[in-house]
């Protein structure tokens, strides 16, 4: 159907998955895999309130909106196998910032670590480490600076 | 005469109550495998996320799973490093004012209506859940299955903390 609309390389072009994820700084992310909006309303410096909605595919089969929300039931509603395991971590983490043995928040784990990824032209590191997040970091600065 | 209550009368409702106790017992003995085989193969669980929801199809729920779901829940509640269950929630399920409001004696179906208060205590603090709950239970030799249980909790459209044990 969607080669007789558009041809036969287009739509295989189409259907071909590329995906990334996008940051708009300081506070949006596109992420290509997710079917969803999610609103992050900061409450208090200890309390934050996340809305999810699913998105519903105007002229979609039933079934490939249904997909969508039994994924973010699965994924992000309050009882989820993805965000309760989450919403742990973050309160362990909130836990952790109520100490005063520091002024910083340590981002360093794995520092020294990664590794280049030559296929993908990129740097690799073990998923628990904190370079994704170093780098995001330094590439807002980086943006802040070309734009100063 | 006394003004009608509802329900299908004429049912020995002790059966119907003794099941739901039992249900909730498996509950609160974290025996979320022995839970999940009361469900029929094509059972489903559903804790709606807004009052009087129509469909679990169209919009969130807070739970909403098949068996397959249901297998996935249980394999990880039974993961020693399941970070939201480490500590594990303790809960107490009461179970009241059960209603058998429809009943199909021929085929064997019923829905059941009752009161569900679940207290939890976890990691040093304790939070309640309330609400109506409706079981599509259907006969099964000397006992019964769930073909479906849904639990509208009062608050459902409220935001939750972590829910990682069923109501």
């Amino acid at each position: 159907m969607l080669a007789e609309k558009v041809g036969a390389a287009r739509a295989a072009e189409i259907l071909t998955p590329r995906l990334h994820n996008s940051l708009i700084y300081p506070n949006m992310s596109i992420m290509g895999l997710n079917i969803h909006v999610r609103v992050i309303k900061p409450i208090a410096v200890d309390r934050t309130e996340v809305t999810i909605y699913p998105i519903r595919l105007v002229g979609a089969p039933d079934a490939m909106n249904f997909g969508n929300v039994r994924l973010l039931n699965v994924t992000h509603s309050a009882s989820s196998f993805v965000q309760t395991d989450d919403l742990e971590s973050f309160v362990r983490a909130q836990k952790g910032l109520r100490s005063l043995g520091t002024d910083w928040v340590d981002i360093s784990r794995g520092l020294g670590d990664e590794e280049p990824d030559r296929e993908l032209n990129a740097t690799r590191a073990l998923a628990t480490h904190e370079m994704v997040v170093r780098a995001q970091y330094k590439a807002w600065a980086g943006y802040m600076r070309e734009a100063a | 005469m006394a003004a009608p209550v509802g329900g299908a009368s004429g049912i020995d409702r002790a059966p119907f109550e003794q099941f739901l106790i039992h249900e909730a017992r498996l509950l609160d003995e974290r025996r979320f495998r022995d839970w999940m085989e009361l469900f029929t193969e094509d059972g489903t669980y559903w804790v709606p996320a807004v009052p009087d929801q129509n469909s679990p199809f169209d919009q969130a729920s807070l739970f909403y799973d098949d068996r397959d779901l249901m297998r996935t829940r249980v394999e990880r509640l039974e993961h020693p490093r399941i970070h939201v269950q480490t500590p594990p929630s303790r809960t107490a399920h009461l179970i009241g004012n059960t209603l058998i409001e429809q009943a199909d004696e021929a085929k064997g179906e019923y829905v059941v209506g009752s009161t569900v208060i679940m207290v939890e205590y976890r990691d040093d603090q304790q939070r309640m859940f309330a609400g109506r709950q409706h079981h599509r239970l259907r006969r099964e030799g000397a006992g019964f299955r769930i073909v479906q249980k849904r639990v509208d909790l009062i608050n459902c459209d409220s935001a939750f903390e972590a829910m990682a044990v069923p109501i």
